[in-house]
């Protein structure tokens, strides 16, 4: 039997899943920060997906299931790295908007410019780069692949209110980087301390929790 | 929709994931509040400036070539059940011929077995890294801590090696209680979960691990192994290398 199925589901593997090969590979370049380990990374994904292609039909979410199963192989087998998640964890108190947008600019440019300076966005690839592992993961899901926010939390195999919370916490590492690096640079002068608000309560939580108690307000 | 709320979901706002009313509650404020539209149009920025930061890149055509080939292969060994380059050597050279006709079997219902309720969740509760009810300072500890809480004998498996038992917490497997325990081995964790094998249902493939028949499967990258242990159930899922978790399970007691 899978001797007679196996050539119609080479040919259904081929057409789902490598219109695919560019987007694995940026995210695994991403991810491995590494072009060897990168193409190595994606071809056992490839290939493991391939073996368990049977379980998909043709319309479903393919994309997000091969991401899914290449975040796993890499987390399987970059495991060692794992160990950034805890440094990540301590909250982040700051808001960089506030910073950003109470800085005096030194070079005449307003804050806007100067993020979409040709440098900062260099630097901001950097910051990617740096984040740990599972806030990299959710940001680039989300803006480097468009993925909506459930299609995230199935790839990365978590709630929606964790993938919100790792989407606001990786932009806000990236923020500080940003601004610091601006900072540094001579872009902006730094605020003077800016009042560092209740930012505990601003970290999102659950898009539907939300929306509950405001159906519930009516 | 306040100040707090739209800082909470600006982010949700942007990512598109508002529908349409509670975007026209946004708009509504970001419209008389200039703090709240600073703020969003900073964000907005940041987005654009991040896209910017990550240009889609082109796999290499190389990479194209030697994905077809891997494909080429796993075609070819599904061929030929993996086990039997794997495992052959194991069996008992007697019990050969009947075992591998039965082996066969389960090779082919090794792609065919879609992961069960307990795989699944041991692999969701294994990537979740959820804090401990209990810090393991020993197996016994963790006896007594359950004694008056579970509806069955919580006996954590012992398995050889440097493997540390590292804490424990109540589970849920559906409506059946059940006891969730991490250990480290080097660098890496293994989860286990002990169940009623009564209550909760065992399924997939079966391999023989050492002494033990073991329920084998493997979800997206983690093995899963589920075994019966003195009337006990147990799922054991880890990031290492599947052999090496074979391993450990063998001479687990």
């Amino acid at each position: 039997m899978l001797r007679l199925g196996s050539k119609k589901r080479r040919q259904a593997f081929e057409k789902e899943a490598l219109p695919h090969l560019d987007a694995l590979y940026g995210m695994a370049l991403r991810l491995t920060k590494d072009e060897q380990r990168a193409a190595d990374l994606v071809q056992d994904s490839l290939v493991k997906a391939y073996r368990f292609f049977h379980r998909y039909e043709e319309g479903t979410n393919v994309k997000a299931w091969l991401f899914k199963v290449l975040v796993n192989t890499f987390y399987n087998t970059c495991r060692k790295q794992r160990k950034d998640v805890r440094v990540a964890a301590e909250a982040d108190t700051e808001i960089y908007h506030e910073r950003f947008l109470s800085a005096a600019t030194i070079s005449g440019q307003r804050s806007e410019e100067v993020l979409l300076d040709a440098l900062v966005v260099e630097k901001l690839r950097e910051a990617v780069e740096e984040l740990p592992e599972e806030f990299r993961a959710a940001v680039l899901l989300c803006d480097l692949h468009d993925f909506s926010y459930k299609e995230i939390a199935e790839i990365l195999g978590c709630p929606v209110g964790t993938v919100m919370s790792r989407l606001y916490r990786g932009r806000r590492l990236l923020q500080r980087r940003l601004h610091d690096y601006a900072v540094e640079q001579g872009y902006i002068r730094a605020a003077a301390s800016t009042d560092t608000q209740a930012t505990a309560s601003s970290e999102p939580t659950d898009l539907e929790a939300y929306r509950q108690t405001k159906g519930k307000r009516g | 929709m306040n100040c707090q709320d739209v800082q909470k979901f600006i982010h949700a706002y942007l990512d598109g994931e508002f529908d349409e009313r509670e975007w026209a509650t946004l708009a509504a404020h970001l419209e008389q509040c200039s703090s709240c539209r600073r703020m969003a149009e900073f964000e907005e920025r940041f987005r654009t400036a991040l896209k910017r930061s990550l240009p889609p890149v082109a796999a290499p055509e190389t990479l194209r070539a030697s994905v077809g080939r891997a494909l080429d292969e796993a075609e070819a060994e599904e061929m030929t059940p993996d086990w039997t380059r794997r495992w052959a050597w194991r069996l008992i050279p007697a019990a050969a011929a009947a075992t591998l006709i039965v082996a066969a079997f389960f090779a082919k219902q090794r792609e065919l077995t879609p992961p069960n309720m307990l795989a699944a969740q041991s692999i969701e509760w294994h990537r979740l890294r959820l804090p401990m009810d209990v810090k393991a300072t020993s197996t016994e500890a963790v006896q007594r801590f359950f004694s008056d809480k579970v509806p069955f004998a919580v006996r954590p498996p012992a398995f050889a090696r440097q493997a540390r038992l590292d804490g424990a917490r109540l589970a849920n497997l559906r409506e059946h209680q059940a006891v969730y325990l991490t250990y480290r081995v080097g660098d890496s964790r293994v989860s286990v979960f002990i169940f009623d094998p009564q209550a909760v249902p065992t399924a997939g493939p079966v391999r023989r691990v050492g002494r033990r028949q073991v329920y084998w499967q493997d979800v997206q990258g983690y093995p899963v192994a589920m075994y019966t242990s003195g009337g006990t159930g147990y799922a054991v899922t880890s990031d290492m290398d599947p052999e090496r978790l074979v391993q450990l399970i063998a001479h687990s007691h």
